[in-house]
C-alpha cells in the first residue's frame, strides 16, 4: 500500500502539465455538460414526492378533478380613517387589482367583492347580479355603496369568506394555472401583482396590503433563497480569502485553494446538468458546502505543503511527500463525507435523494483534485514565502498546538471525564429532540411574508387550505352522485361537522350555492336556504344557476362528471406533527360519522405538511445510516474498534448535542436541520481521521504515545484548527438569511465544528492518552 | 328573447353583428354586413340541438334541446325544452325579446322537480349562456350600428370558401360592457353572406374566443350551419369548448302563438 501511494504520489508530480491540462479539459467537458444541458429550477409542491406516494396520488387526483387548487391571495384592510371597507378608493382599489389578476395569464379565476354576484329574488324574478353592477358609476352615486354594504352583510355565502363580519377586512382569491413541477410562473404573477400594486401607489394612499397563498409562499422562498445565495457565496469566499492570508501569510495560500473549489463547483453542475437534476431549494446549498469542503480540504493539503516546506523540501519533493502524507487520510475524510451525503437517499423527499446523489460525488471530486491538480499546482511555487515560513515555525498556531500535548496530558482524567458528562448530555439531548415545522416557521419572524401570513391566520381562521374530496363508491354509484339528496345531505352535515371544529374556518361547497339557488327560486324565503329534495331538483337548480350566466362556474367545486365534490376550508396554523394529527383524527372521525362518504384530504397545505413528516423521518434514518456506515469505514480505516470508537465519538456528540441545545432553546428540527446533520456527520469525522491517522502513522514509524501525540498535533492540529476556523465563520454567514432552515444551517453548522474542534483537540488526545498509552511511556511523557 | 336568439345564432344571425369599413367589389364593409344581417332566417322556425360541452380533458357533457321561435314585429318569441339529460327533462326555457330597446326583455323558467314557473331577470349579456362558450350576446346577436368595421384581407379561404376578413371594434365602453368584447376578426363568406369563422378577444381575462359555423346547408330555403363550435382559449391554451349540433329543423312551419305561454311550460308539449 506505502509504495502504491509512493508511486502515485511521484507519478502526479512527475506528470504535473499532463494532470493540469487533463483537470482543463476535465472542466472543458463540465462547461459542454451544463451549456448542452442547461440546468433548470423546481421548487413546485409536488417535486418532494416519489411517484405512487400517496399524498401524490391525491392530490393529482384534485388537479385532474377541480384543476388548480392554488390561490394567490390578497388582503385589505380598512383604512383607519374608514368606517370599513366599502370605501370608494378601497372598492376602485379591489376592483382593479381584481382586474389586473383576471387579466394575467396564468390567473384562472378571481374571487372577490367587486366579482361578487349574488342570486337572489329580484322582485319576483330570479337574478343573477353583481354587487356592484358599475364601478364607473360609483363615484357619481354614494347609495350604489350603502346598498353593496346592506347586502354583503347578508351574504352567507361571502361572510368570512371573501369578506370579514365587520366588514373591515376583504381578500381578493385569484385561483393561478396549475404547472406540474414549475414554480416560475408563480414568481411571475407575484411579481407582476407587486408591480401593479407600487405603479397604482396603494400604499401611498394609506393602505397595508396583505399577500398570501401558495404563489406568492413559492415566490418568496424562490426569490429569497436566490437573492441571499447571491451575496451569502461571495461573502464566504472573501471571508475565506481574509482567513487563508491570516494563516498561511501568501499569496499562493489565499489563491490555490481555489483550484479545487472552482473545478469541483465546475464538475459538479456538470454532473448535475448531465443526470438532468433540477436546481432546487435543497441542493442550491451545494454551491457554499463544496466550498467549505473544497477548502477544508485544500487547507490541509496547503498545511502539510508548507510545513514540509519549512521543514526543508524543494517544492516538488514537498509535493509528493503531501501526497504520501495525505492520500490515505484525504481519501477517508472525502469518503465518510460523501457517506454522510448519500445517507440523506434514504428519506422519501425527492429533491434529498436528488442532493443525495449530487452531494455525494462533490467529496469525491474533491479528494480527485486536491490529490492530483492541487499538488501538482504547488509543485511550481518553487519560493517560499518568508512571512509564511515564520508562521509555520514560530506563529501562534504552531505555539498553540505545541501547547496542547502537554495540556492534554495535564487534565486528560479531567477532560475525558468531561467528555463523557458531554456523551451523557448528548443521550439525554437526543431523547428531547423535536423534529417538527410548519411554513410560518420557514421565513424570519420580522419578514413580511411571515406577518401576512399571520394576518391570514387571525383574520380568515388560517393562511392555508385543507382540500377535502368527497365521494361515495359504497351507497352511490350512479351517475351524476354529487345530485343525490341524500349524499349532499351527508355532505352538509359534513361540512358542519367541520366547521364546528374550533381551528377549522368556513368552507365554501357546492351545497351552499344550491341552497341559495333554491331560496332564490322561492321568493328569497329564507325556510328555503335548504338542500334540493330531489337528483331531479339538484340537476334543475344547477342548470338554473348556470343558466343565470354567473361568473362562478363551479367547476372548482364539483367535477365534471359531476361525481366528486370538492370542499376547501381553512385551518389555523398549526406545526407539522399537530396538523397531521388533527387531520388524521379529522379523516378518522369522518370515517366513523359518515361511513358512506369518501372524503379524501388533500391540497398544498397537506403536502407541505406531508413533506415536513418525512422531513423528521428522514433526519433519525439519515443519520442512523450515516453514523453506521461512517463507524464501519472508521473500523476499515483502522483495523481497530478502539480507534474507529475514539475517532467517531468526538464526531458524534456535537451533533447529538446540538440537537439537544436547539430543543432546550425551543427550536425545531426541520429541512435544514436534515442537511447539517448528514453532513457535519461527515465533515465533522474529517478531523478525527487526521488526527488519529497521523498519530497512529507515528505509532507506526516507532513513536510513543506523547511523541506521536505531539506529531499529530502539530502536523494536523494546524489544518484542523485552520479548517474549523473556516467551517464556523463560513457558516456564521447563513446566520444573516431569511430563511429559517438557512439560518438553521448556519447555525447548528458552526456549533457543530466548535464543538468538534473542541473535541479533536482535547477530547481525543485525553482518551489516548488513557486508553493506548502504558504507564512507562506516561511516565515518560 | 334569449331561444329567440339562439336560433338566430343557430340560423347564422350570430353571425350578422359586425361590418366593416372600406370598399371590396363595389362593396362597403358596412354594405357587405348589411346584406349579412339582412339574409333571410326565416319568420318561424322549430328545431332539435344537442349541446355539446367539453373540458379542457376532453370530458363530455351532453344536452338536448327543442327549440320553438317566431318572429313578430315588434318581438321575437321562443321556447326550449329540455329532452335530456333525464334529471332535467321537461325543464323549459321561454323569453320574448322586444324589438324596442326601451323594453326589457321577458324571461321564464319552469323547474319540473319545483313544478314552478319562475321569471328570470336578464342577465349579463356577457355572461355564459346555459353553461356553455356562448354569451347571451352571442346568441341575442349585436347591433351593426355599435362596431366600427376595418377590411383586413380581401381573400382568404375557409372550408374552401373564399371569404372576407372584417375587424370590427366596440364604438364605446357601454358596447364592451354589453358584449364583452373588445375586438374581433371574422370570415364571411362572399357567396352566401355568411360569416364562418370569428376571432374574438374577451375583454374579462383577455381570453381569446374562436367561433366556426360549419356543415352550412341550405334548408327550407335558408342557409342553416349544422355544427357551430365555439372555443374558449387563453395564453393559447384551451379552457373550455362547446359544440352546438342541429339534429333537425323545419322553417316557416305552422309555430302557434299559443306555444310562447306560461302554462305550456308547466303543461309541455
Amino acid at each position: 500500500m506505502e509504495s502504491l501511494t509512493s508511486k502515485y504520489a511521484v507519478f502526479i508530480i512527475s506528470n504535473r502539465i499532463k494532470v493540469l491540462i487533463a483537470t482543463f479539459l476535465l472542466i472543458m467537458i463540465a462547461i459542454a455538460m451544463i451549456i448542452s444541458y442547461p440546468l433548470k429550477h423546481n421548487n413546485s409542491n409536488e417535486m418532494w414526492f416519489l411517484p405512487g406516494d400517496p399524498n401524490l396520488v391525491a392530490f393529482e387526483k384534485l388537479q385532474d378533478l377541480f384543476g388548480s387548487s392554488e390561490y394567490l391571495i390578497v388582503g385589505v384592510t380598512a383604512r383607519d380613517k374608514d368606517k370599513d371597507i366599502f370605501e370608494y378608493e378601497t372598492l376602485i382599489m379591489i376592483d382593479e387589482i381584481s382586474t389586473m389578476l383576471e387579466d394575467h395569464e396564468i390567473v384562472e379565476q378571481v374571487r372577490s367583492l367587486s366579482k361578487y354576484q349574488r342570486t337572489y329574488d329580484k322582485n319576483g324574478m330570479v337574478a343573477t347580479d353583481d354587487l356592484i353592477e358599475d364601478f364607473e358609476e360609483l363615484g357619481d352615486d354614494p347609495t350604489i355603496i350603502d346598498n353593496a354594504r346592506n347586502i354583503m352583510k347578508g351574504e352567507e355565502l361571502a361572510l368570512d369568506s371573501i369578506i370579514t363580519s365587520d366588514l373591515k377586512h376583504t381578500r381578493i382569491l385569484a385561483r393561478t394555472e396549475y404547472r406540474a413541477n414549475d414554480n416560475s410562473h408563480k414568481i411571475k404573477v407575484v411579481n407582476d401583482l407587486r408591480n401593479f400594486i407600487k405603479e397604482k401607489g396603494y400604499l401611498d394612499k394609506g393602505y397595508d396590503l396583505k399577500l398570501g397563498g401558495v404563489p406568492y409562499i413559492g415566490e418568496r422562498f424562490e426569490t429569497i433563497s436566490n437573492t441571499e445565495f447571491g451575496w451569502m457565496i461571495p461573502t464566504q469566499a472573501a471571508i475565506m480569502f481574509i482567513i487563508l492570508g491570516i494563516i498561511f501569510k501568501s499569496i499562493a495560500g489565499m489563491f490555490v485553494p481555489w483550484v479545487v473549489i472552482a473545478t469541483s463547483a465546475i464538475t459538479f453542475s456538470g454532473l448535475q446538468a448531465f443526470l438532468g437534476l433540477p436546481i432546487t431549494v435543497v441542493n442550491q446549498s451545494l454551491t457554499p458546502i463544496t466550498m467549505l469542503i473544497g477548502m477544508a480540504t485544500a487547507v490541509h493539503v496547503l498545511s502539510e505543503f508548507y510545513g514540509l516546506r519549512t521543514a526543508g523540501l524543494n517544492a516538488k519533493d514537498a509535493s509528493v511527500k503531501l501526497i504520501k502524507n495525505l492520500l490515505k487520510p484525504i481519501f477517508f475524510t472525502c469518503l465518510t463525507t460523501s457517506i454522510g451525503f448519500s445517507a440523506l437517499y434514504v428519506t422519501k423527499l425527492v429533491p434529498v435523494k436528488e442532493f443525495a446523489i449530487i452531494a455525494a460525488f462533490i467529496p469525491l471530486i474533491v479528494f480527485l483534485f486536491s490529490m492530483t491538480a492541487l499538488p501538482a499546482a504547488l509543485s511550481f511555487f518553487s519560493k517560499m514565502p518568508k512571512w509564511t515560513t515564520s508562521t509555520f515555525k514560530d506563529g501562534w498556531l504552531t505555539k498553540f498546538t505545541n501547547f496542547l500535548p502537554d495540556f492534554n496530558f495535564k487534565y486528560r482524567k479531567i477532560i475525558a471525564s468531561l467528555g463523557c458528562v458531554l456523551l451523557i448530555l448528548s443521550i439525554y439531548g437526543v431523547s428531547q429532540i423535536n423534529v417538527d415545522t410548519n411554513i410560518f416557521k420557514y421565513f424570519r419572524s420580522d419578514l413580511k411574508v411571515t406577518k401576512d401570513l399571520i394576518y391570514f391566520d387571525n383574520t380568515y381562521k388560517g393562511a392555508a387550505n385543507v382540500e377535502y374530496l368527497v365521494t361515495s363508491e359504497e351507497k352511490f354509484t350512479d351517475d351524476g352522485l354529487i345530485k343525490e339528496p341524500e349524499f349532499l345531505k351527508e355532505v352538509g352535515e359534513l361540512e358542519k361537522f367541520l366547521e364546528d371544529k374550533p381551528d377549522v374556518g368556513k368552507g365554501l361547497t357546492v351545497p351552499d350555492f344550491l341552497k341559495q339557488t333554491r331560496q332564490a327560486f322561492s321568493g328569497d324565503d329564507p325556510n328555503y336556504f335548504i338542500l334540493p329534495d330531489t337528483k331531479e331538483m339538484t340537476a334543475q337548480l344547477l342548470l338554473l344557476y348556470e343558466n343565470s350566466g354567473p361568473e362562478e362556474d363551479l367547476s372548482d367545486l364539483k367535477d365534471f362528471d359531476e361525481k366528486n365534490l370538492r370542499m376547501t376550508f381553512p385551518i389555523t396554523n398549526m406545526d407539522a406533527s399537530e396538523f397531521n394529527v388533527f387531520v388524521r383524527k379529522l379523516n378518522s372521525e369522518i370515517k366513523e360519522k359518515f361511513p358512506s362518504l369518501n372524503a379524501l384530504a388533500t391540497g398544498p397545505m397537506v403536502m407541505f405538511q406531508a413533506q415536513n413528516e418525512y422531513t423528521d423521518k428522514g433526519i433519525t434514518s439519515s443519520f442512523s445510516v450515516s453514523l453506521l456506515l461512517i463507524s464501519i469505514t472508521f473500523f476499515i480505516l483502522f483495523r481497530s474498534v478502539k480507534f474507529g470508537a475514539i475517532a467517531i465519538i468526538p464526531s458524534v456528540i456535537p451533533i447529538l448535542l446540538a440537537g439537544g441545545i436547539a430543543t432546550v432553546m425551543g427550536r425545531d428540527l426541520n429541512l435544514g436541520s436534515l442537511i447539517v446533520g448528514a453532513m457535519t456527520m461527515g465533515i465533522a469525522v474529517d478531523d478525527s481521521i487526521h488526527m488519529v491517522s497521523r498519530y497512529r502513522l507515528a505509532r507506526l514509524e516507532g513513536s510513543n504515545v506523547h511523541q506521536a501525540m505531539k506529531r499529530a498535533l502539530n502536523e494536523s492540529g494546524r489544518a484542523i484548527i485552520t479548517t474549523s476556523i473556516i467551517l464556523v465563520i463560513g457558516f456564521s454567514v447563513f446566520l444573516m438569511a431569511s430563511l429559517v432552515p438557512t439560518i438553521d444551517i448556519g447555525r447548528f453548522s458552526a456549533i457543530i465544528f466548535l464543538l468538534a474542534l473542541f473535541g479533536v483537540l482535547f477530547f481525543i488526545p485525553s482518551i489516548l492518552y488513557i486508553l493506548d498509552g502504558n504507564k512507562e511511556e506516561l511516565q515518560t511523557a | 328573447m334569449i331561444t329567440t336568439k339562439l336560433l338566430k345564432l343557430f340560423t347564422s344571425v350570430l353571425l350578422l353583428i359586425f361590418s366593416f369599413s372600406g370598399i371590396l367589389y363595389g362593396s362597403s364593409a358596412l354594405e357587405i354586413m348589411t346584406k349579412v344581417d339582412a339574409r333571410y332566417t326565416g319568420d318561424s322556425a322549430i328545431s332539435d340541438w344537442r349541446m355539446i360541452l367539453i373540458d379542457k380533458k376532453d370530458r363530455k357533457r351532453i344536452r338536448e334541446i327543442e327549440i320553438f321561435s317566431k318572429e313578430y314585429n315588434d318581438v321575437d318569441k321562443s321556447i326550449s325544452f329540455f329532452k335530456s339529460p333525464g334529471d332535467v327533462k321537461g325543464t323549459s326555457y321561454m323569453s320574448y325579446n322586444w324589438e324596442s330597446t326601451s323594453k326589457e326583455d321577458d324571461s321564464w323558467l319552469y323547474l319540473p322537480a319545483l313544478q314552478k314557473v319562475n321569471r328570470i331577470a336578464s342577465a349579463d349579456r356577457s355572461g355564459s349562456f346555459m353553461g356553455s362558450d356562448f354569451t347571451y350576446s352571442d346568441i341575442d346577436g349585436f347591433e351593426l350600428e355599435d362596431f366600427n368595421y376595418k377590411l383586413v384581407k380581401d381573400s382568404d379561404v375557409v372550408d374552401g370558401k373564399d371569404c372576407w376578413v372584417i375587424e370590427s371594434t366596440p364604438k364605446n365602453k357601454n358596447v364592451i360592457a354589453k358584449t364583452g368584447y373588445l375586438r374581433s376578426i371574422q370570415w364571411v363568406r362572399k357567396d352566401i353572406y355568411f360569416v364562418v369563422k370569428n376571432r374574438i378577444l374577451v375583454k374579462k381575462g383577455k381570453k381569446v374566443k374562436l367561433f366556426a359555423a360549419k356543415d352550412i346547408q341550405k334548408i327550407d330555403g335558408v342557409w342553416t350551419a349544422k355544427t357551430l363550435q365555439m372555443i374558449t382559449t387563453k395564453n393559447k391554451k384551451l379552457v373550455h369548448k362547446s359544440i352546438f349540433q342541429l339534429k333537425s329543423v323545419k322553417y316557416n312551419s305552422n309555430v302557434e302563438d299559443s306555444i310562447f305561454e306560461t302554462e305550456v311550460m308547466q303543461r309541455g308539449l
